[in-house]
């Protein structure tokens, strides 16, 4: 009975087997196409795994009965009579025909249950992985990837280090290979961007960046060199592998070379090593005018918006601003640094949106004072930060007095009254009271001779000025008040005359004396007590001497004031036509003045030596020579060495033996094309990395490569200019009898 | 017998007959004692043949008939089968016989009465197979492709190469290329539809050496049609060594003097201050003061550029000396015009002139500019030779006078090109000048190439000029075996073969400076070029129309196959017949 259950258990066991063969068989099939188009194992055995799990679920091989066995054994198998269960059900339980039967059905599935087959068909699941795995080819070949995975597949195998080793002779060995290389970047702080690695040898980089290169050769190597502008420096050994540290300040190229202990030399290809610069900032303010102006009753205030930006973080925005006040040589400045209204929001933000109001009055600007303003960007580039300047704003308020004036300009002479008259008009006006004399009241008179007389002193005092004379100025205080007081007099008849008198010695008046002696005696006059030693100095650094005027100068000055000091006089007398002559020689002495201090420039122009007239038209060429003169004016040739190179190569391609030379003149073609190339990477740079294999080693090169450096030095060569050259030519016998044969036809 | 039958071993004829008829008499005679001598007579016959026939194997004769006269049919490269075909249909007994360059094929000439040849023909160098053959050659369809290239293949840094080609029956959308040796394209035309295309491409030479350069055609898809090398020599500069005469400093001299001191020319320059007395200048040269003209003290001088009004007042003597100069040595003298040179008499310049109102004018070679000029033209002549027109106009011409040339220009103030700008079209304007009106190199040796397409293992024929008597010559495979011309003694000519392709040089054995290079093409170089190449020569040669197909009598051997039978079935019936006979 035992072996009857087997018999039905051992089928059971069969078709669950089957059962996991088809889930297997179907799970395979997508993970198998994930895997090509992903080539990650673990992708793999995770897609495997899920439709795996999928599969039990959906058939749950676990819950086939020994029942479900036997009603699909009775199904499928004539022989077993519909009689399986008997198997069974326990032997007890059985009458004597089951015995029977079941014994017969037992021997009867000892015989055919092995040409039953469960009910799993592999087909289909084995069509379907066919089919995916078709997909999978197909994907294989076509080269469709996953893209997620690309950068850590394919970057490694491209990158890695090709060396040439530099001798044919000892190219037995296998050389080294390398078997890790990484470049790591570390960003200048300020960036932000932190460390970098990377595998690939082209590196782009901002400036100031620290490089360090690390080279692990699977076999020991005795030196590696790091080779850039010619310079070749040594690589560190640190554990196991090689690295080199530098900053990146300009752009270039290097490679990499080594040495095994055998003494072989390996060298690699050129690659680029290009330098960002950190660019300066930008700044692009909004909603403001060039030139701003406001009437006082405005709100003084100007509103804008700055934008700010750079590529790796602004450090500090602030705004200039000056204020300039008056006008001319009373022109005061006032520099005022305003921060933004935000500040700069954080250090290192690229983009910054910054707003600002200038009040005007709050920087205490009152109208016609006017405001220069700049803003001023700072990024964080270190040591050495880029600054940029925006352009320089105005703004003013604009002065309502000043504009008065203006409005009557209309009349084309400016109205503003004379603060003082002229040495001529007083003259002219002189001349009127006397003409006007008869027709005038004596008091009308008397009171124009004595204005003219004031005007005539205001004229003294403000020559005065130039003179460094400020007792006087400060006298002209004490004088005015006394000159309404001399009014009152002249009123009351009385006779001021002495107090105005200035009592000039006349033998001084026409500036007979020294002008140092004029000084001299005017100090006479007021400090003779006080330094008796003066008169016997000649002292050249009293700073009253120090004026803008040269000595002659001022002492005609002193003289024209002494005239008007008498002009005044004669004014003050009410007798106009007294002081005329001395009104007029001042007047004189201050065009003298005036004239003396004009520039007057030379015309511009050919001023011929004076003919000798002696010698004119004579004819004699005594001191005419004959003149000679020599230059070497060739110019060099450009590029000589790529030239040279160019023949070379085309020498080589033509089946030409390398020469012992051409290594220097490659190699020197190679300096000449990497100055183009600096300019053009990407159209020389691959020509160059040949040009340096050509010259460094004696490796074989093959005719492809040879063709493309020679189409790079000949597009690099400059076209030569036109230019007349010798020719050759060959005249036979026959040609000259030809000729000659011409020459008597003629 | 003598005029119908020949033996081929007429040396074995008597032995052969002595020995035959000695058998026949053996044979008689053994015969005659037979005893039955019913068939003595028929036996005696026989033997006769058989003895006849035995001998004929050994003597072989020959017989002259119009019977075994063919035609031959000679198949070269690119014959069409409907040609062959049509030469069979007309005639009955053809015989076609295979064409390889350089293979010898005179063996299947002989019974051959006159050969048609088919396809591009024959290399001009197997012409003398079919010497004494008529020879019918009706020409072929010239191949597509490139059948002329017209380029020089001398040439200085600096110079442009213009390559002329004649393409023939282009398709639309095909384009010819001229690339660098590099393979990078330098000029490229697009070809139109039509019979045969003739274009012209060009390329800057920038460096000197020896360089291949390729002509390729591509046709619309980029595919490459051919690749054909244009072998070029490219040599340096040589500088010039210049005179300049000024009565007095002028832009135009100033300028000039200036742009050849940069090119690094040797150029002295005087002016003169006033009587007697000069300024000189020298760049890239030593001092050397010049006063007058001498023959002696010009040879060292290429060109002299020379002022109008100094050219005029030259002494007699300094232009007897002058004009010798140019007469012996070849110098070069350029005049720098002025009004005065155009209104004087042709005798003084050497030119003769007319009016013409305008005063600006256009070259035919920089048609871009203006350049001003004297209301003048040259009057035409047939000496005067022309550096520059304006379409038919000359603008700058010059006259032989002996070896030299003397020359002048109606434009005036051309450096008012470099002042607009254009310094390249000035440097262009005077380098053409300078360049025709220099004095020239003379060398010792001129090699002139003849097999215009040399290639490797053909013959390569070449000229060579120079008064030396008994010139050496080494080509690339040794010593060069010279003939001299008949008639010109200073003419040589050499043939040389050489066997591999690439440069190759012909060196003079005393001169080292003389060399000749040349480029020898693979045979799979220019087949177009070289198939229309030997379809005319090949037209030229032979004739090109059928004519009466001339009857030839030819000896043939009879074949000796009958003879054998005669002696065969002879022989048979002797050892037969008495044992077939009844006892």
């Amino acid at each position: 009975m035992n072996s009857a259950k087997n018999i039905l258990e051992r089928f059971k066991k069969k078709w669950q087997l089957l059962l996991l063969a088809a889930i297997v068989i179907y799970a395979i099939g997508p993970a198998f196409l994930v895997y090509v188009l992903s080539a990650n194992i673990g992708l793999f055995m995770l897609v495997f795994g899920f439709f795996f799990l999928i599969g039990l679920f959906i058939t749950k091989p676990w819950h086939l009965t020994l029942g479900k066995v036997g009603d699909y054994i009775d199904g499928n198998l004539e022989s077993a009579e519909y009689s399986t269960s008997l198997l069974l059900l326990p032997e007890e339980e059985l009458s004597s025909v089951a015995h029977l039967q079941r014994y017969r059905v037992q021997e009867v599935l000892k015989e055919d249950v092995s040409k039953l087959r469960p009910a799993v068909s592999l087909k289909s699941p084995i069509l379907v992985s066919v089919l995916f795995l078709l997909i999978g080819i197909m994907a294989y070949q076509f080269n469709w990837t996953l893209s997620l995975n690309k950068p850590s597949n394919t970057g490694e195998t491209e990158a890695v280090i090709a060396f040439t080793p530099l001798d044919t002779a000892k190219t037995l060995y296998s050389p080294p290979k390398i078997t890790n290389q990484l470049v790591q970047l570390r960003y200048p702080r300020y960036s932000g961007i932190g460390t970098r690695s990377t595998s690939d040898m082209n590196i782009k980089a901002l400036e100031g960046t620290r490089l360090s290169w690390q080279l692990q050769f699977d076999a020991p190597v005795e030196k590696v060199f790091f080779e850039r502008l010619g310079q070749a420096f040594e690589m560190s050994s640190v554990d196991k592998g090689y690295t080199y540290q530098m900053s990146l300040g300009s752009s270039g190229f290097y490679n990499v070379t080594f040495q095994t202990s055998q003494g072989t030399a390996y060298q690699s290809e050129l690659y680029a090593l290009e330098m960002i610069k950190d660019q300066s900032p930008e700044i692009n303010v909004q909603g403001l005018q060039q030139f701003t102006s406001f009437d006082l009753e405005e709100d003084n205030a100007l509103a804008f918006e700055t934008l700010v930006e750079d590529d790796y973080g602004i450090s500090e925005v602030y705004i200039t601003a000056t204020v300039s006040r008056g006008e001319g040589e009373a022109v005061k400045f006032r520099e005022e640094q305003l921060p933004f209204e935000q500040g700069v929001l954080a250090n290192g933000t690229k983009k910054q949106r910054l707003s600002k109001k200038i009040s005007l009055d709050r920087l205490g600007m009152v109208p016609g004072d006017e405001l220069y303003f700049y803003i001023t960007a700072i990024d964080n580039k270190v040591p050495k930060p880029n600054r940029t300047r925006s352009e320089t704003y105005f703004a003013v308020i604009r002065d309502t007095v000043q504009n008065q004036f203006a409005v009557e300009g209309t009349m084309g002479a400016d109205l503003m009254p004379a603060y003082f008259r002229s040495q001529r008009q007083l003259i002219i006006d002189t001349e009127k009271l006397i003409a006007d004399q008869s027709k005038l009241t004596k008091e009308r008179f008397n009171y124009t001779s004595n204005e003219l007389g004031f005007d005539q002193k205001a004229l003294r005092l403000k020559y005065g000025q130039f003179m460094g004379d400020e007792s006087e100025s400060v006298v002209t205080e004490s004088e005015e008040t006394e000159v309404s007081e001399s009014d009152q007099h002249d009123e009351d008849g009385e006779d001021p005359l002495e107090e105005y008198t200035h009592d000039h010695d006349g033998s001084n008046e026409h500036n007979l004396v020294d002008h140092d002696h004029d000084h001299g005696d005017e100090h006479v006059e007021t400090d003779t007590e006080e330094d008796p030693l003066e008169r016997y100095l000649h002292n050249h650094d009293d700073p009253e001497e120090s004026t803008l005027f040269t000595q002659s100068l001022k002492s005609k000055l002193r003289q024209a004031m002494a005239e008007m000091w008498d002009a005044e006089l004669y004014l003050r007398l009410y007798t106009p036509e007294k002081s005329l002559p001395y009104q007029y020689r001042a007047l004189k002495l201050i065009q003298e003045i005036k004239n003396s201090a004009r520039i007057y420039v030379h015309r511009i122009g050919f001023d011929p030596p004076p003919i000798k007239e002696d010698k004119r038209l004579t004819g004699t060429l005594d001191e005419v020579a004959s003149f000679q003169k020599r230059e070497d004016l060739a110019k060099d040739q450009v590029y000589p060495y790529m030239k040279q190179a160019a023949e070379r190569l085309e020498g080589l391609l033509q089946g030409q033996a390398r020469q012992e030379s051409d290594q220097s003149v490659f190699e020197r073609a190679g300096e000449e094309l990497a100055a183009i190339a600096i300019l053009e990477p990407g159209n020389y740079l691959v020509a160059l990395q040949r040009l340096k294999w050509l010259s460094d080693s004696n490796t074989a090169y093959e005719d492809t490569e040879l063709r493309m450096v020679l189409a790079a030095l000949l597009r690099a060569i400059p076209s030569p200019e036109y230019e007349p050259e010798r020719r050759q030519g060959y005249q036979g016998r026959l040609d000259q009898l030809f000729l000659k044969e011409l020459e008597l036809n003629e | 017998m003598s005029d119908s039958i020949q033996f081929f071993n007429p040396v074995v004829l008597w032995p052969a007959v002595s020995i035959g008829l000695l058998l026949w008499v053996a044979f008689l005679w053994k015969e005659w004692n037979q005893p039955i001598r019913k068939t003595f007579f028929l036996n005696a016959v026989i033997a006769l043949l058989a003895i006849g026939a035995l001998a004929m194997l050994v003597l072989q004769p020959m017989v002259l008939d119009y019977g075994g006269m063919r035609i031959g049919v000679l198949l070269t490269e690119g014959y069409a089968k409907k040609n062959l075909d049509s030469v069979q249909g007309r005639y009955a007994n053809v015989k076609t016989i295979a064409y390889t360059e350089n293979v010898p094929f005179t063996a299947a000439l002989d019974s051959i009465s006159t050969v048609f040849i088919l396809g591009h023909g024959l290399q001009t160098f197997d012409f003398w197979q079919l010497e004494g053959i008529p020879v019918t050659y009706s020409g072929t369809v010239v191949p597509v492709g490139v059948v002329g290239v017209n380029y020089g293949n001398l040439h200085s840094v600096g110079e442009e190469m213009v390559v002329k080609v004649r393409y023939n029956n282009p398709h639309e959308g095909h384009q010819l290329i001229l690339a660098d040796p590099g393979g990078k394209k330098l000029d490229s035309i697009p070809l139109q539809a039509q019979g045969m295309a003739e274009v012209a491409l060009s390329a800057m030479l920038k460096a000197k050496g020896k360089y291949v350069y390729h002509l390729m055609a591509k046709d619309s898809a980029g595919n490459m049609l051919m690749k054909e090398p244009l072998p070029v020599v490219v040599v340096p500069k040589k500088a010039l060594r210049i005179l300049m005469i000024n009565s007095f400093p002028t832009f135009e001299s100033k300028y000039l003097k200036n742009y050849l001191a940069e090119k690094g020319h040797e150029v002295a320059v005087r002016s003169q201050l006033t009587k007697g007395k000069f300024k000189f200048e020298y760049f890239n040269t030593a001092r050397r003061p010049f006063y007058d003209f001498s023959r002696k003290q010009s040879q060292s001088l290429d060109l002299v550029i020379i002022d109008a009004n100094s050219y005029r007042r030259l002494g007699k003597k300094a232009r007897r000396e002058l004009d010798d100069a140019m007469k012996g040595d070849g110098l070069g003298v350029f005049i720098l015009p002025d009004t005065e040179l155009f209104r004087g008499s042709g005798k003084v310049s050497n030119f003769a002139f007319m009016g013409q109102e305008s005063t600006q004018v256009r070259l035919n070679k920089i048609p871009e500019l203006q350049y001003r000029k004297y209301p003048y033209v040259f009057k035409p002549h047939r000496a005067l030779e022309i550096v520059h027109r304006s379409a038919d106009i000359p603008v700058t011409a010059y006259r032989r006078n002996g070896l030299g040339r003397i020359g002048t220009t109606t434009v005036q103030n051309s450096h008012e090109q470099v002042l607009n700008g254009n310094a390249k079209n000035y440097n262009r304007f005077w380098s053409e000048i300078i360049g025709k009106l220099s004095k020239r190199k003379q060398a010792a040796y001129e090699f002139r190439a003849t097999t215009t397409l040399p290639y490797e293992n053909e013959p390569f024929a070449f000229n060579l000029g120079t008064s030396d008597k008994s010139p050496g010559v080494i080509g690339p495979n040794g010593r060069i075996a010279l003939r001299q011309d008949i008639e010109m003694e200073a003419l040589w000519s050499g043939v040389t073969y050489p066997r591999k392709g690439g440069w190759h040089e012909i060196n003079i054995a005393n001169d080292s400076t003389a060399t000749f290079n040349f480029y020898v093409f693979k045979n799979t170089h220019w087949r177009s070029m070289r198939a229309h190449a030997a379809i005319a020569e090949n037209k030229r040669a032979f004739n090109t129309k059928m004519g009466e197909i001339p009857q030839k009598k030819v000896l043939r051997p009879i074949p000796p196959f009958w003879f054998y039978m005669i002696f065969l079935l002879g022989m048979g019936y002797l050892w037969l017949a008495p044992k077939l006979a009844p006892r």
